[in-house]
């Protein structure tokens, strides 16, 4: 299942030493095609993301370390570290950085296991399934600015229906204000959050075990296996590597999550729901201090890389790395 | 948990997995414990949707009186005011355009790039691979200052260009996705290919890309949704009025000092229909995916 | 082209990284938009409501009454637009003629060089401005003019349900003391007495600032913004704070009045569920564009007995419009400036219940609604400008916004809310 068994080279070059990249002998017809088709295939792509997204990022980089109001140009002064080290005592991103870590575990459990969960409960085939399957991806279609504007104001204690449902349900003192309240406003954006975005995580594992060839599952079958005991030793491990791309992705787009807070809260009240993202962005456009909003983000940006890193190397999603 | 609940059926799955011909207990075990789940959170799913559509249907004054009544009449003034919203059929068509170029170009991109780092081995791949996951965790708002003064360089604002150049880069998701899928391909099938001698063009095109539908069919969604749906960008690096886009347009609904909610969730409702409506035509892509699945197997 | 030079060093190293066939291809030709030069860019605020019909009326007007220019205007949502003004003046095409919000905006802009002096285009229609001194303040950047004022909006004011206080048998209140006498009858009649929506902080500040200009009075509060001796911790602002928190305490603002926004409490006062409401005269021109179906009225906010200040209210030049020192059609601009002070023009705002800054212009064609409100603007001593507009964002749109939102939740005592603000304010001026 892992990347070497598929990996395969070309069928002109099957001998023993093409296997270790470009060589330093002379490189014949072959290597040169060899490259040819790498380039034609890789070259487009890494083009444009050079292009359009490492250069605006190496822009930010260099921004994070001035001191610039973003007016003009004229104004950027070169301030070093000065960012960073201000960064370093900064409580509100302290406290931020906390909320990030704890919307990451909380990401990463409620996240995947639902989308995981619903993913195998729909490969059961049940009857409506494909139904299902469209209204669970339905959250993940919408734009963010409808996630703010119906739960802005489902959750409004004035306006809302979470109240009066608690309240129908006997659950009255559960009641309360919801994205006003500090203790409850961050457990809500991750709610919130798993709502609007765990259709994506669930429809990547879906499309995985689309692929799984069904004689697999039967043939456990026949050997009088039941589905449980299928889905755990054939389907689970068909799926491992899926699995750890989903939380993979999970953690990373939890990282950076930014427009969901910025419209269902701004980060309030008073920072309870602050996540690096808008703190930086507050910083950068509001405080109209870009130099430090970029520096919040680079950090953010650092932070994400290294976790990504460690985990890519510790679940060794690549086997060369 | 489910390895609890599903447990007593065991002993019929042996026979019932042929074919759900004859009802088993096992799939009325499973209905039993799976519906309710899946009610449910449709109800949480659907609920608030259809709010927004039938509270499109009501006049604000209506909406602030009772926001979540049912309308007491067909209101269709909002949507009169969206469909005479001069320029929504610009928006429209800017939105088509551009959603339509980024994602094919995306999807060429990332799927010859994934292929190369399923298929091919060069030296740097693993490094290579990284600095494309780092693309994956840039917050887009990270990039809006300095990407406003490289368009400006480039000659490029205010036009589609802008935007569709700027998605291309957004390649790291599909290589990612695509990776996995096509690393995930039963290996006989792309040893069979080498056995026949097929080029990579030949193995890309043949095999690999129609084997991984499903997965190209998700990754071409969620790219559409995420492109279509954009704001920030559209925001800063558009700045003619024709050129706008859905987003950027029904922000024309919102007053400046008051909510005009029945408006807004009549352009909302226009502009949520058509993402629902692509993935509804780009989920045939799914089922096939799922019969040639079947047929293969 | 002043970014020309920075711009070349981005491109080098940017160069040095792209890939260089894509580059090739693609042309590094600079300018952005093919704009002609009758044609004047115009970039506002003005996306719904009155003001959106009234400066649509405005613009067609222009382009009737003459054939050198042609406008392209460009309405951007208020939350958004200082972003894109922001991009866009730093940009190689910003727009001709740009709307946003004075004071603290014009000194960044200006200061970025980013502004055409209008020294003389103002003095060329000084004569016509009242409320001179707001006006000025609100354009000024060492010295010199940078923008042309256009609206007023007072904060000094209280929107009232005159159906709900009628059925209680409730006059609308002049002073402090009728005004919690109000809130106390409806509320033990079962009705909301004030809805506010605190969430995002400001509808909260604004309350409070109408307490300050009486307890401290306008010179006192640029005591503190110029650093003159005086400090948000002083008595004054203390007591500002402990009337708010009371309101609270009191039990006058619905439940959950932080967690909800400027528009649920809009809504909450519009179907009719709460007595009193306070904010901007925005407000008004909203209702006389799409009126409510209950009666409603628009009083002065209502003054304390005892307060130490009785001449000041709070309130601030919000439209301002200035030309673009990169403008490819400054000429062009300025007619349009030129016909946005006709009298015509400024008739058109006006009777849309906005409050033109040229002199008459409201008085002759201010809906009957507003002219309370107008009234005593005219009469006041002095205004408050929106505190956010004159201090820096880590104070105003940080400390302020969030420390009132917690005042009103009672989670922060007025206490620890002005020393916050002042803690604010001391590191902002450090750094």
């Amino acid at each position: 299942m892992s990347a070497n068994q598929v990996t395969t080279v070309l069928p002109e070059q099957q001998t023993p030493s093409s296997r270790t990249g470009p060589p330093n002998h002379p490189a014949g017809r072959k290597e040169g095609r060899r490259r040819l088709e790498l380039v034609a295939f890789l070259g487009p792509a890494l083009g444009f993301y050079l292009a359009f997204m490492m250069v605006p990022l190496l822009g930010t980089f260099l921004i994070s370390f001035t001191d610039w109001p973003g007016f003009s140009l004229e104004q950027i002064d070169w301030v070093g570290l000065d960012n960073f080290r201000e960064l370093a005592g900064d409580d509100v991103f302290w406290l931020a950085f906390r909320h990030n870590l704890l919307l990451l575990v909380g990401a990463i459990v409620l996240n995947t296991g639902l989308a995981l969960v619903l993913a195998l409960a729909l490969d059961q085939h049940l009857r409506g399934s494909s139904f299902f399957r469209g209204v669970f991806l339905m959250p993940t279609v919408i734009s963010l600015v409808v996630v703010a504007l119906v739960f802005g104001l489902g959750l409004s204690p004035s306006l809302g229906f979470i109240n009066p449902a608690f309240e129908a349900l006997g659950l009255g003192r559960f009641a309360g204000e919801w994205l006003g309240d500090p203790d409850r406003v961050l457990p809500m954006i991750l709610l919130l959050d798993t709502w609007s975005t765990f259709g994506l995580y669930m429809f990547l594992l879906i499309a995985r075990l689309i692929a799984i060839p069904k004689e697999l599952k039967e043939a456990a079958a026949i050997d009088g296996a039941n589905e449980l005991r299928t889905i755990w030793h054939i389907v689970l491990p068909l799926l491992r590597s899926t699995i750890t791309m989903v939380m993979l992705l999970v953690a990373i787009n939890s990282l950076k999550m930014f427009e969901l807070v910025y419209v269902m809260t701004s980060g309030g009240p008073n920072h309870a729901s602050e996540v690096i993202a808008t703190w930086g962005y507050f910083q950068g456009f509001t405080a109209t201090r870009v130099g430090y909003g970029s520096a919040t983000l680079v950090v953010l940006l650092v932070l994400t890389f290294i976790l990504a890193t460690i985990y890519v190397r510790r679940f060794r999603m690549q086997d060369d790395l | 948990m489910t390895s609890e609940t599903l447990s007593p059926p065991r002993s019929e799955t042996g026979e019932s997995t042929r074919r759900p011909s004859g009802r088993s207990l096992s799939t009325v075990a499973k209905a039993v414990l799976l519906y309710p789940v899946f009610i449910a959170l449709s109800v949480i799913i659907i609920f608030p949707l259809l709010w927004m559509f039938y509270s499109s249907f009501k006049s604000n004054t209506d909406i602030f009186a009772d926001v979540f009544a049912l309308p007491k009449s067909l209101y269709l003034d909002n949507y009169k005011e969206v469909f005479q919203l001069a320029g929504l059929g610009s928006f429209f068509k800017s939105s088509v355009i551009v959603s339509l170029v980024s994602v094919l170009g995306l999807l060429a991109l990332s799927t010859t790039a994934a292929y190369a780092f399923a298929f091919m081995e060069f030296r740097g791949k693993s490094l290579l691979f990284l600095l494309f996951l780092l693309g994956l965790m840039v917050p887009p708002q990270a990039l809006i200052i300095s990407g406003y003064g490289w368009m400006s360089v480039l000659g490029i604002l205010d036009t589609y260009w802008a935007l569709i150049f700027t998605y291309f880069g957004w390649s790291a998701f599909g290589i990612l996705v695509l990776r996995n899928a096509f690393e995930g391909l039963p290996r006989e099938i792309s040893d069979s290919a080498k056995v026949d001698g097929a080029g990579h063009w030949a193995r890309f095109w043949y095999i690999v890309l129609p084997l991984s539908r499903p997965s190209t069919a998700t990754v071409a969604i969620f790219l559409f949704m995420w492109i279509w749906n954009d704001f920030l960008y559209p925001l800063v690096y558009l700045q003619s009025e024709e050129r706008y886009t859905l987003p950027l347009g029904i922000m024309f609904l919102n007053g400046q000092y008051a909510p005009e909610w029945g408006l807004q969730m009549a352009g909302l409702t226009v502009a949520t229909a058509v993402p629902l409506i692509v993935y509804y035509v780009l989920q045939k892509q799914f089922v096939r995916g799922i019969m040639a699945g079947a047929l293969k197997g | 082209m002043r970014l020309r030079a920075s711009h070349r060093r981005i491109l080098s190293i940017s160069t040095a990284l792209a890939a260089g066939a894509f580059l090739a291809g693609c042309g590094l030709a600079g300018g952005g938009s093919d704009a002609e030069n009758d044609e004047v860019v115009f970039w506002h605020a003005f996306t719904a409501g009155a003001e959106s019909g009234a400066i649509k009326s405005i613009l067609d007007d222009f382009g009737e009454g003459q054939e050198t220019y042609t406008v392209k205007d460009r309405g951007i949502g208020n939350e958004e637009h200082f972003t894109v003004v922001r991009t866009g003046l730093a940009g190689s095409s910003p727009p001709d003629l740009v709307h946003y919000e004075g004071y603290q905006q014009t000194r960044d802009f200006a200061e970025a060089g980013q502004l055409l002096d209008l020294t003389d285009f103002w003095e060329k229609h000084e004569d016509k401005f009242i409320l001179k001194e707001s006006a000025e303040r609100a354009c000024t950047y060492e010295g010199k003019i940078y923008c042309i004022p256009y609206t007023f909006h007072s904060g000094f004011q209280i929107y009232y349900n005159a159906e709900l206080l009628g059925k209680e048998g409730i006059e609308p209140p002049e002073t402090f003391e009728e005004f919690t006498a109000a809130a106390d009858a409806l509320d033990s009649a079962g009705i909301t007495p004030v809805s506010i929506g605190a969430k995002d902080g400001w509808p909260a500040e604004h309350w409070w600032m109408n307490f300050i200009v009486q307890r401290c009075g306008v010179a006192q509060v640029y005591d503190v913004i110029d650093d003159n001796g005086a400090k948000f911790t002083d008595e004054c602002f203390l007591q500002a704070a402990e009337d708010l928190a009371g309101l609270a305490e009191a039990g006058y603002f619905p439940q959950g009045a932080s967690s909800d926004d400027y528009g649920a409490a809009l809504s909450v006062f519009a179907s009719q569920k709460a007595g009193f409401m306070q904010t901007g005269s925005w407000y008004a021109a909203e209702l006389l564009d799409a009126p409510t179906d209950f009666e409603y009225g628009i009083a002065p906010f209502p003054r304390f007995e005892d307060a130490e200040n009785t001449g000041d209210i709070t309130g601030a030049v919000t439209h301002v419009f200035g030309i673009s020192a990169k403008a490819k059609n400054p000429d062009g601009a300025k007619a349009v400036l030129d016909h946005m002070l006709t009298e015509k023009s400024t008739a058109t705002w006006a009777s849309a219940g906005l409050f033109s800054l040229v002199e008459g212009a409201v008085e002759e064609n201010g809906p009957e609604e507003v002219m309370p409100v107008w009234d005593a603007v005219l009469q006041a001593d002095a205004s408050l400008p929106w505190l956010e507009n004159e201090l820096p964002p880590g104070v105003g749109e940080d400390a302020i916004y969030n420390g009132s939102a917690a005042l009103v939740a009672g989670r922060m005592t007025p206490q620890e809310f002005v020393e916050s603000i002042q803690a604010a304010l001391d590191k902002a001026r450090q750094g």
